[in-house]
């Protein structure tokens, strides 16, 4: 009700001063990893042109591709989406933005709002910025994080703890997150909110069977390990994130299968994919 | 804007502006991190990694969702699960792993990257007090298969989930991968199990030479133990640092103390390690606890000096004493009084600028038109005000109820323009 509140605001406010308000952008924002494609390795094409065509000029639009494994403040992560998204709304004229996030990349946008005197870029960003629309953001980190950072500190060597991991998992361990969702992060539970809204989407379950339609959007494979991988998580979770952490700043927008074709319920994988009507859900959001 | 001004003008010749009114530091909490003087070793502290150099501050309205109340500092973590370092020599000849309920989640590893073991299913032979299970039963999933989902364990990777009627007591995990000292780590977590280690502490913030505490327990849902055997340990965020942490009389609380010394330049966090093992009608529970604090030297602090700046709105210098130059934050929430008499959020508002070692301020600033808006008057107060290193990621000082600007009030503690520490 808050949110058809805010929009009906600003569409009255858009056909009053249209020709000052005119200028929506939408910006896609991956997760971990380290991206130079995101549009065909991260998002698709699919699921990116059908989104953007919500826009008055569907060429308003850009994917990000940085490098989330750092640590989020770190230049690659949030100095690098500062980067891309001043370079987008000054180039393009951009006054009305929207920002699509995936798991990780909310915690680096969430960075970004919650830190404006980090960054010169950061304040002109925050006040561009209509809102994030954050697709299963991995606010509260993940119990998956912690289970794979592990040995025993007192029976062998170190290496584990810097070894094969980058800095990205270890920041969404569950109690790394909560240290800097209470100091450095805004959004959360009994701290101040954000300068901007944060809608979260989240994704509840993963469907991996063979006789069942909704595993194969996205891939029938990705759906099988994701499946696995709900064994070190709690019964409400997209493979990858429990849904508590999905919820964890912001606000609630939707739970899957309360607005997606059949009421599907969507898995990380399929979270950032034109799977059940996703896409035009947020098409229609712009 | 002429109506603005008009409002503005009657703001102020009604008292309800900042301008009138007198400012006093509040009493501190017990989740308060303040330092008592500020670090002598500077040598200690790392290089600032901040690259802007320009002052900013940045201010928004609260918002509906605005806490009203102190956020918890309290920090706990909970385990139904533990981690076992072996060799893949002892895998060979078998490992045993207490298991408290059925359904429990293993997994296999090798400790380090790139050792291309051969983790084969066919060669895994496990029982469970002494009963052979049938492996083709259980459900099974590789490293590839994990890692494909994001899950990144390594390569090297075999993890099977027992069944929800399995025993619980004595798991016999046997396979053979080939290899000698390869060091592994066997993941057992056990979701169903009503046994859950917990580890707390006040905060998540400490400065380094402050006594850092943490409570243990363990419980089986009806009933809480002190456990037989706890083990842990401070880790620094590059590993390079280990300190134990001591265990007190009463069993049940650790304790430990990072020096100035052991500030690490790297980025990240400190890990607080403890290993619980408790025996209990001749079953072993054993769980691994893991929380992440950040520990920060005592490298700067709100130095107590106030300026209330003459403005519409609210305009406050705050002093602010470093002992190394970097780019410092601070953050405010500031709260004034509805109608009904509570306080109420009005706004949040950062400033940041860098500063040299010495006797500095940061000014935070809210303006006449927000605080219109707001519709709060006085009194008004300043709370979770927080110092920051941006440079070098640390929290310096944190007070959940610091400023009280208003009319003087004979029930407010301390004297007016007195840091409380």
């Amino acid at each position: 009700m808050l949110r058809l509140a805010k929009a009906t605001c600003l569409l009255v406010l858009l056909l009053t001063f249209g020709s000052v308000w005119s200028a929506t952008g939408v910006a896609f924002v991956h997760g971990t990893g380290k991206q130079t494609d995101a549009l065909n390795d991260y998002w698709t094409t699919s699921m990116v042109n059908s989104v953007r065509q919500g826009l008055s000029d569907s060429n308003n639009y850009v994917v990000i591709n940085c490098d989330f494994e750092q640590y989020m403040w770190d230049a690659q992560a949030a100095g690098c989406l500062a980067g891309q998204l001043h370079t987008f709304i000054n180039q393009r004229g951009i006054n009305d933005l929207v920002v699509l996030t995936h798991s990780n990349g909310g915690n680096v946008m969430r960075w970004i709002m919650s830190n404006p005197t980090w960054d010169s870029r950061y304040p002109q960003i925050i006040d561009r910025l209509r809102w994030v629309n954050a697709l299963a953001p991995s606010s509260l980190g993940t119990p998956l994080a912690d289970a794979v950072m592990a040995g025993n500190v007192f029976e062998a060597s170190l290496g584990w703890l810097l070894g094969y991991q980058n800095d990205a998992v270890r920041m969404q361990q569950t109690s790394w997150m909560a240290h800097y969702n209470s100091n450095w992060l805004l959004g959360t539970a009994g701290r101040p909110n954000l300068p901007k809204p944060f809608w979260n989407v989240v994704g509840s379950d993963v469907h991996a069977a063979l006789w069942n339609s909704a595993s194969y959007c996205g891939g029938y494979q990705y759906q099988v390990g994701l499946a696995v991988t709900q064994w070190w998580l709690n019964s409400c979770s997209d493979g990858f994130l429990e849904c508590s952490s999905q919820n964890g700043a912001g606000s609630l927008w939707f739970y899957d299968h309360w607005v997606t074709q059949s009421g599907r319920k969507l898995s990380h994988h399929q979270s950032r994919r034109d799977c059940f009507g996703l896409d035009v859900i947020l098409r229609n959001d712009l | 804007m002429k109506t603005t001004n008009i409002l503005i003008a009657l703001a102020l010749m009604s008292g309800s502006a900042f301008a009138s009114n007198n400012i006093e530091w509040m009493p501190g909490s017990e989740s308060d991190l303040v330092a008592g003087r500020l670090v002598s070793e500077t040598a200690a502290i790392p290089a600032s990694q901040h690259a802007e150099s320009a002052p900013l501050s940045y201010t928004w309205a609260a918002g509906e969702r605005s806490a009203t109340e102190p956020a918890a500092q309290g920090v706990v973590v909970e385990s139904r699960q533990y981690w076992v370092d072996v060799s893949a020599r002892s895998l060979d000849t078998g490992v045993k792993l207490p298991i408290s309920a059925p359904g429990a989640v293993v997994r296999i590893s090798a400790l380090d990257s790139g050792t291309r073991l051969q983790l084969d299913p066919g060669h895994l032979e496990l029982s469970i007090n002494g009963q052979s299970l049938d492996r083709s039963a259980l459900e099974m999933s590789t490293g590839t298969e994990m890692r494909q989902e994001g899950m990144q364990v390594p390569q090297d990777s075999l993890a099977f989930r027992l069944p929800g009627d399995s025993e619980a007591g004595t798991l016999h995990l046997q396979m053979a991968t080939g290899a000698d000292e390869v060091p592994m780590v066997i993941h057992v977590h056990e979701p169903e199990s009503p046994w859950v280690a917990r580890m707390s502490t006040t905060r998540s913030t400490f400065l380094s030479d402050q006594s850092i505490e943490f409570d243990v327990l363990l419980d089986d849902g009806d009933r809480v133990f002190e456990v037989d055997q706890v083990r842990a340990m401070l880790v620094s965020p590059d590993a390079d640092q280990m300190m134990d942490l001591s265990r007190q009389t009463n069993g049940k609380v650790l304790e430990g103390v990072v020096p100035v010394s052991a500030i690490s330049a790297a980025p990240g966090l400190h890990e607080v390690h403890a290993y619980v093992e408790h025996n209990i009608g001749g079953a072993t529970v054993k769980r691994d606890l893991k929380l992440a604090i950040g520990v920060a030297p005592a490298s700067g602090r709100f130095s107590g000096d106030i300026d209330m700046l003459p403005a519409l709105g609210l305009s406050l210098d705050l002093g602010v004493e470093v002992a190394i130059e970097g780019r410092y934050q601070v953050n405010a929430e500031i709260f004034g009084t509805n109608a009904e008499g509570e306080m109420e959020a009005m706004a949040f508002t950062q400033s940041a600028a860098v500063l040299e070692a010495g006797k500095n301020s940061i000014g935070i600033e809210i303006d006449a038109q927000m605080l219109l808006d707001s519709g709060l008057s006085a009194p008004f107060e300043v709370r979770h005000l927080q110092l920051l290193d941006q440079g070098r990621m640390f929290v310096l000082e944190h007070r959940d109820q610091a400023l009280r600007i208003g009319p003087p009030a004979r029930d407010i503690r301390g004297r007016s323009d007195e840091m409380i520490r």
